[in-house]
């Protein structure tokens, strides 16, 4: 097993090495977009208008209700029928991984947002500091220090996710196991490889997200 | 929550209704001259007629005697070949769906398929004993006891789901304790070296190939069963979306020649020593 885990790895170790790129930028992308949608929709959940948490609510009911390779299938075929300008397969991957991703960021943000106490927001208020503002720069803050353990397990969640993309033969890790898989005719030691570079991203995500909890603390 | 299902609803009929705006204009094969490409979607897991070559980048990578053939198409039609690599399950729905234009991925004639999308003419029908038709693969130890599929009454059978070797088993009548569906038939061999099945479906030419990859898989093909294929569904076909008449016309204008030429089988020998060569041995 480990002679040819060591074989593969020297034939065909530059394929993972691409699938581990690839998988960190989809894995980034969604990050990022997933981050920013889900604290965008928790604060428009918590928000005044009435029609705007429905429609949240209704995102959320409907991405966190189906499984994310299915929302996949669906952005591949339908949505570039639906828009009036060209996407990419990438794109449309992309997408689905950071709505979906979104829906889960946004119930994380908006039970850290709901623990900051009523009382911050009140004094916050009174000092004459606008909705926004206070929002912006006060909850939010303190909401972030709450919700970082919960936040990094979505992260964990997302790298994991991009795997789905390998159905449709997006550069990533698992798409890098199947090429090899399919030229070696060679499974296991193929597979363990890739287990080895998902555990190598996430142990060091993990570890950043556990320095980013220490810094934020440090302040407290 | 009536609310909900109100805007779901609102949701689903503004998507429906933009699908519909977006129709396809005149036939496929008009659009694909247009265009000036043809997308070509494929599995490409399958050697000798589709698989990857680690060492090339791009397009490139993908080789195998279908690809030539999607090139071939692509000159013949004097447009641009662009390879589309797809689970298995999604080059099929991805064709009735009419995203991409043609799949060639090693597909066999069934009932169902021809329900569903145009299938072309067979351009390939194996010729060669040795690798041709269905058979099963055991474990090495229990392929004495089983000589037919009769001896698997009582085992396990493994078979990749939606493919032609599915619809043999079915037709043949024999009966198993269980069958077990994987995505693909790499997957199913695994299973059966691992004891979490005991027989695989399989084209006799794939099997070899994998067997020879893994000497120690434990797997020994059965060298003098063939399940008995319908002439309907011996040959190999393209895949095309439904009602595109025009395009099928012309796609089996050029697979008479390529039959006539009989340059696919030159190809299938071609790829078969290639795709040996990749392995690690």
């Amino acid at each position: 097993m480990l002679a040819q885990i060591t074989a593969i790895w020297q034939k065909y170790g530059y394929i993972y090495m691409n699938g581990v790129w690839g998988t960190l930028s989809i894995a980034a992308c969604t990050v990022v977009a997933g981050t920013v949608l889900g604290t965008v929709l928790a604060v428009l959940r918590l928000g005044p208008f009435r029609l705007l948490q429905r429609a949240v609510d209704l995102y959320v009911w409907v991405l966190r209700g189906t499984p994310a390779l299915l929302q996949i299938y669906f952005f591949y075929f339908f949505v570039p029928k639906a828009l009036p300008f060209e996407l990419s397969e990438r794109t449309c991957i992309l997408m689905a991984l950071a709505v979906n991703a979104g829906a889960y960021v946004e119930e994380v943000v908006r039970a850290g947002i709901q623990a900051v106490d009523r009382g911050q927001v009140e004094a916050a208020r009174s000092l004459g500091m606008s909705g926004l503002h206070t929002m912006t720069k006060v909850v939010l803050p303190q909401a972030v220090k709450n919700i970082l353990p919960a936040l990094g397990n979505e992260f964990i969640v997302m790298v994991k996710q991009a795997s789905l993309a390998s159905i449709f033969f997006i550069v990533e890790i698992t798409s890098a196991f199947k090429t090899v898989q399919s030229a070696t005719f060679i499974t296991i030691p193929a597979l363990m490889i890739s287990g080895g570079l998902y555990l190598l991203l996430t142990t060091v995500l993990t570890f950043a997200v556990q320095r980013a909890e220490g810094r934020l603390r440090a302040n407290e | 929550m009536k609310r909900a299902s109100l805007l779901l609803l609102i949701l689903i009929l503004c998507l429906t209704a933009a699908c519909g705006e977006k129709e396809q204009p005149a036939d496929r094969l008009t659009e694909i001259l247009d265009r000036g490409y043809i997308t070509v979607a494929t599995e490409p897991y399958f050697a000798p007629q589709e698989f990857i070559d680690p060492s090339k980048e791009g397009d490139e990578q993908y080789v195998g005697a279908d690809i030539e053939l999607a090139k071939l198409i692509a000159d013949k039609l004097g447009v641009e070949c662009r390879i589309v690599p797809l689970d298995f399950t999604t080059v099929l729905s991805s064709v009735t769906e009419g995203k991409y234009d043609l799949a060639i991925s090693a597909l066999a004639y069934k009932p169902d398929r021809a329900e569903n999308m145009n299938l072309s003419d067979p351009y390939y029908v194996s010729e060669d004993e040795e690798d041709n038709g269905y058979t099963f693969v055991t474990r090495t130890e229990d392929a004495d006891a089983v000589s037919d599929p009769s001896d698997l009454s009582d085992m396990t059978v493994v078979v990749q789901q939606g493919s032609l070797q599915q619809y043999i088993w079915e037709q043949s009548g024999a009966s198993c304790r269980e069958v077990k569906y994987v995505s693909s038939t790499n997957d199913a061999f695994l299973m059966v070296s691992e004891g979490k099945a005991d027989a695989v479906i399989t084209a006799v030419g794939f099997a070899r190939l994998y067997i020879e990859a893994n000497k120690d898989s434990g797997l020994t093909l059965n060298e003098t069963y063939r399940f008995e294929v319908d002439e309907q569904v011996q040959g190999t076909v393209m895949g095309m979306k439904k009602g595109e008449d025009a395009l099928l016309k012309r796609i089996n204008e050029i697979i008479a020649e390529v039959v006539e030429s009989g340059v696919y089988v030159e190809w299938m020998n071609e790829y078969r020593a290639y795709a040996a060569g990749l392995g690690l041995m």
